[in-house]
């Protein structure tokens, strides 16, 4: 197959060219104010762009689209929604190999690192050097690169923590205000907030069970909780399958098979119709920014607090970036450079952050008053923090995620006991490292 | 006297051959169709299942290596165990089902039309909104299975969270779904069987049962060939129904050839590999639908 050889070294020339020509452009455009004052006023044509800025990120990607379209009037920006990260990727593979791809995207970071790999986006490191050296959070920057160029700008984070209902903690005699510190306590909220009647489940103390990636977020909470990480420091070979994945996997299945704190799949199926914690029948789940605005319409008196390490100390937390990309093949560079430059602007980030609840990726916005005094979205943007420096930004991540989150069900629908389940997992994911 | 046979004949040969070119000309459009839509995609797959095809890394020949790779993937085994799993469980109570409505709607009584409507009518429903309520329906603290079983004094059941469950659920709602279809085509099976045949036997003392198991059922067996292998090769493609209720868990049990093909390429983006799935889920579809015609006269007889 030499065709696909040949066209991809065509495209290698074609876009380093282009890649110089976009990145000074946005460079200059970027880091000389007059400039930038001047590049809003010409910088002119169509600028397609597609997002995954659906449900609790809608109204927040309608103002900033909104916004953007006012300040720049003479840019046409031709924007497609898409459900999720999923669909959009579709899409995105489809137009990829197309050659018909959109100017930019906002897409879910290992998907962007997918593309990146074949060269398939345009190198963001001028781009991102030109807000300043630590402008941008380094925690969702990470994310941009697998050890090459950076190849995406974040635009948002959403981190991880436990959620509660605090009514549900109320009603069993625990206080909101003082959420669990170590393993210990988080059994004793979801015992204690557990429900049945008869045999029958009414309220789950603790909802566990979850879509792969939710299942695979769960134990590496978990996991870095009790002092493990998923990978070896230099992201070649599994590191889950040690003491501290053990004990983490072992602690999620006695919640379920002997503290009962949930049935054995309950909650578990596809669309926010099978999410028992809007329903008010679970008290605790892990929770990311998301459930913030999807408890409040549900009229959830939402409470959230950090991961507790497994004796206490200290917490945990899981990040989980969404970033902004332009594809090689873009005809909009500049118009999709400019939309970056101004969904970036501290103004624009404090704006999304409140609507979206997300975590912004500057990070004057995130130490912003506005952003500080809604309470919920400040405690995520402080569970941000927690997550780990170390990062498993790889382009095969979404491979791993699935075969993580099997040994985790299977080993909480007691099909499997930890050790063998980790085992297993342990080879699988190996030999996805191997092929990288 | 013979003289005049050889311009007769050759009359004979342009005129067939006229006929035949008329008959391609009209032909040409399908064909054209069909080869774009189904031959060359066919043949690009095929071509790709060789190949380490991304579209988004540059492409490399690996030989068989997919197809190696398949035989050793316990993933791909279980995948194409529940493929089998669902076939046959959709496909023979669906038939049988079918049948039994036909039968029972080929009689002369008020409201047959009525009912046939009722009975076709989850053949019309678009099949993600069929899937949405059927989830409803299976949901395991508010859905109406639950709630009949508890009335009935039993205990409510995980339908789509227990990987035992979960396949015969989506079992149940693709009969559910698909009977309507076989009614139809028995229907019309069933308006070719010559009434004579019927009186015949009834002169000659056969029961009810007799009529249906001698007579009905051996006389719709091309009928029930043809259904079965468009069951078949329905059955083999499932996606909608796994992809809106539940994504192919709980823990792979519904994880179908087709679902983990489209999980492959698109999530995966390894479209060389899912393109030598989807060459052995094609080889699987021939396979059943030669076995069915070579079973097929033997069946008649």
């Amino acid at each position: 197959m030499t065709t696909g050889n040949a066209n991809s070294m065509t495209g290698m020339k074609t876009s380093r060219r282009r890649f110089l020509a976009g990145v000074a452009a946005g460079g200059l455009t970027l880091s000389v104010p007059g400039l930038r004052q001047a590049s809003a006023q010409s910088t002119s044509g169509d600028l397609v762009f597609w997002s995954q800025l659906a449900g609790s990120k809608k109204a927040a990607g309608d103002d900033l689209e909104a916004g953007f379209t006012k300040a720049f009037p003479s840019i046409a920006l031709k924007s497609s929604l898409y459900a999720d990260p999923s669909q959009l990727n579709e899409k995105l593979l489809t137009a990829i190999s197309g050659n018909t791809p959109p100017d930019l995207f906002v897409q879910h970071w290992d998907y962007t690192l997918n593309y990146g790999s074949g060269g398939k986006l345009l190198a963001m490191t001028d781009t991102v050097a030109a807000f300043g050296a630590g402008a941008l959070d380094e925690g969702l920057l990470a994310y941009s690169s697998a050890g090459g160029p950076l190849i995406s700008v974040p635009l948002y984070g959403t981190s991880r923590g436990l959620g509660f209902n605090k009514a549900l903690a109320q009603a069993a005699g625990l206080d909101p205000a003082s959420p669990p510190k170590t393993w210990e306590e988080i059994r004793h909220w979801a015992m204690a907030m557990t429900k049945r009647t008869g045999s029958l489940l009414q309220c789950a103390g603790f909802n566990l069970f979850y879509n792969d990636l939710g299942s695979f977020e769960l134990f590496t909470l978990f996991l870095q909780s009790a002092g493990g990480s998923m990978l070896s420091d230099d992201l070649k070979a599994p590191a889950f399958n040690g003491p501290a994945g053990l004990k983490a996997l072992q602690f999620l299945r006695d919640l379920v098979l002997v503290d009962k704190v949930t049935d054995v799949g309950f909650g578990l199926g596809t669309g926010a119709a099978a999410d028992p914690f809007t329903q008010k029948r679970a008290g605790l789940i892990v929770a990311g920014n998301y459930n913030i605005n999807n408890s409040l319409k549900a009229g959830i008196d939402f409470g959230a607090s950090a991961v507790p390490l497994e004796k206490g100390g200290g917490y945990t937390s899981y990040l989980d970036p969404f970033c902004f990309a332009v594809p090689a093949a873009a005809s909009g560079r500049a118009q999709a450079l400019e939309f970056i430059k101004f969904a970036l602007s501290e103004a624009e980030q404090v704006k999304f952050a409140l609507a979206s609840k997300n975590v912004p990726a500057l990070k004057a916005a995130q130490r912003d008053p506005a952003v500080q005094a809604d309470p919920l979205l400040a405690r995520f943007v402080e569970f941000a923090k927690y997550a780990p420096t170390k990062v498993p930004a790889l382009p095969v991540y979404s491979r791993i995620v699935p075969i993580v989150a099997r040994a985790v069900l299977e080993t909480m629908y007691g099909r499997k006991e930890a050790e063998a389940a980790l085992a297993q997992a342990d080879v699988e994911v190996r030999a996805v490292l191997k092929g990288a | 006297m013979t003289a005049p046979q050889p311009q007769v004949s050759s009359r004979t040969h342009r005129s067939q051959s006229t006929r035949n070119w008329g008959a391609f000309a009209f032909l040409a459009p399908a064909l054209l169709i069909l080869f774009l839509t189904l031959v060359l995609p066919g043949l690009l797959t095929l071509g790709m299942s060789v190949t380490d095809v991304s579209f988004l890394r540059p492409t490399s020949f690996v030989g068989a290596a997919n197809y190696l790779k398949l035989l050793s993937d316990p993933h791909f085994r279980d995948a194409m165990g529940n493929t089998l799993y669902y076939t046959v469980g959709v496909t023979f109570p669906t038939m049988a089902v079918g049948l039994l409505a036909a039968v029972a709607l080929n009689r002369n009584f008020p409201g047959r039309i009525a009912f046939r409507t009722i009975f076709y009518l989850p053949v019309l429903t678009s099949l993600i909104a069929a899937s949405v309520v059927w989830m409803y329906i299976y949901e395991p603290y508010s859905g109406l299975l639950n709630g009949v079983l508890v009335k009935l004094g039993l205990d409510p059941q995980p339908w789509l969270q227990s990987p035992g469950l979960a396949m015969p659920a989506l079992i149940l709602m693709a009969i559910w779904r698909d009977f309507g279809t076989a009614m139809i085509i028995y229907l019309a099976g069933l308006q070719d069987i010559p009434k004579d045949i019927y009186e015949a036997a009834r002169l000659d003392g056969a029961g009810r049962r007799d009529i249906l198991l001698r007579i009905t059922i051996p006389m719709l067996s091309s009928v029930s060939f043809y259904l079965m292998i468009i069951l078949i090769v329905q059955t083999f493609q499932v996606f909608g129904a796994i992809y809106v209720m539940t994504g192919g868990g709980p823990l792979g049990s519904t994880s179908t050839v087709v679902f983990q093909m489209y999980q492959t390429a698109f999530a995966y983006a390894d479209f060389g590999y899912a393109a030598a799935m989807s060459t052995v889920l094609f080889l699987c579809i021939l396979l059943f639908s030669i076995l069915g015609t070579r079973l097929m006269p033997r069946s008649r007889a």
